[in-house]
């Protein structure tokens, strides 16, 4: 994750919803728990908080279907980074993270795109802490 | 919109390379196969509508930003003192 810090990534059309907007860059929020903001270079009101799936979820797993790999020219697992991103909730223990639709991106060349998991049983507004009151 | 009729087991074809099968039918619900080249990327359509509400409404705002902040500096602390009671 950190080799993407201030990094500019292009993910091509593939965030759903926003398909306008395509480079973005990583800011670190929190260096513990991991917090990101994946920032639209192109609109600064267009941002995301997003994390790595795997430092809530740690059983978390998906296949990558060849379409992504061949898209984004994956060669090896090493190459990918995994982001999900983060709805932010009232309180703050509520808020959720998007498990259906990653955000994949091959570390080497910055290209990524946001993926849907056909057939998952993760959900899209899965809880953030599913089993401590804000984690603390 | 062009509108086909198709018996199970029956096949559409688009464009020469991407195929549409009706491989069963079963009551109000038929099941499909599709064969299309490896860069088509193939979703259910209300997934699809749930995940850009899903972007849409976690979309960062100054008000989201303040509560990740208040919660890291919260976590923080919660930290710190458990550090201090070890330490007792």
């Amino acid at each position: 994750m950190n080799v993407l810090i201030n990094k500019k990534l292009d993910l091509g059309d593939s965030i759903f919803g926003f398909t306008e907007f395509r480079y973005f860059r990583v800011e670190e929020m929190d260096d513990e728990a991991g917090f990101l903001l994946l920032q639209s270079e192109e609109n600064e009101s267009v941002g995301f908080i997003v994390v790595s799936p795997f430092h809530f979820y740690q059983d978390y797993e998906f296949k990558l279907n060849d379409e992504v790999i061949a898209g984004l020219q994956i060669e090896k697992p090493d190459d990918v980074a995994v982001f999900t991103i983060v709805t932010i909730n009232q309180p703050f223990s509520r808020s959720t993270i998007n498990l259906v639709a990653p955000i994949v991106i091959n570390i080497k060349t910055g290209h990524g795109r946001q993926v849907i998991l056909n057939d998952t049983s993760y959900l899209i507004h899965s809880a953030l802490f599913p089993t401590t009151e804000g984690g603390i | 919109m062009l509108i086909l009729s198709r018996k199970r087991g029956q096949t559409i074809v688009i464009n020469q390379n991407i195929e549409i099968v009706i491989t069963a039918i079963e009551g109000d619900q038929v099941k499909i196969g599709i064969q299309a080249p490896r860069e088509y990327s193939i979703v259910r359509k209300e997934v699809m509508e749930d995940v850009k509400a899903s972007n849409r409404k976690a979309i960062s705002t100054s008000t989201s930003m303040k509560d990740l902040k208040e919660w890291v500096q919260s976590r923080k602390k919660t930290d710190k003192n458990k550090n201090i009671i070890r330490k007792l």
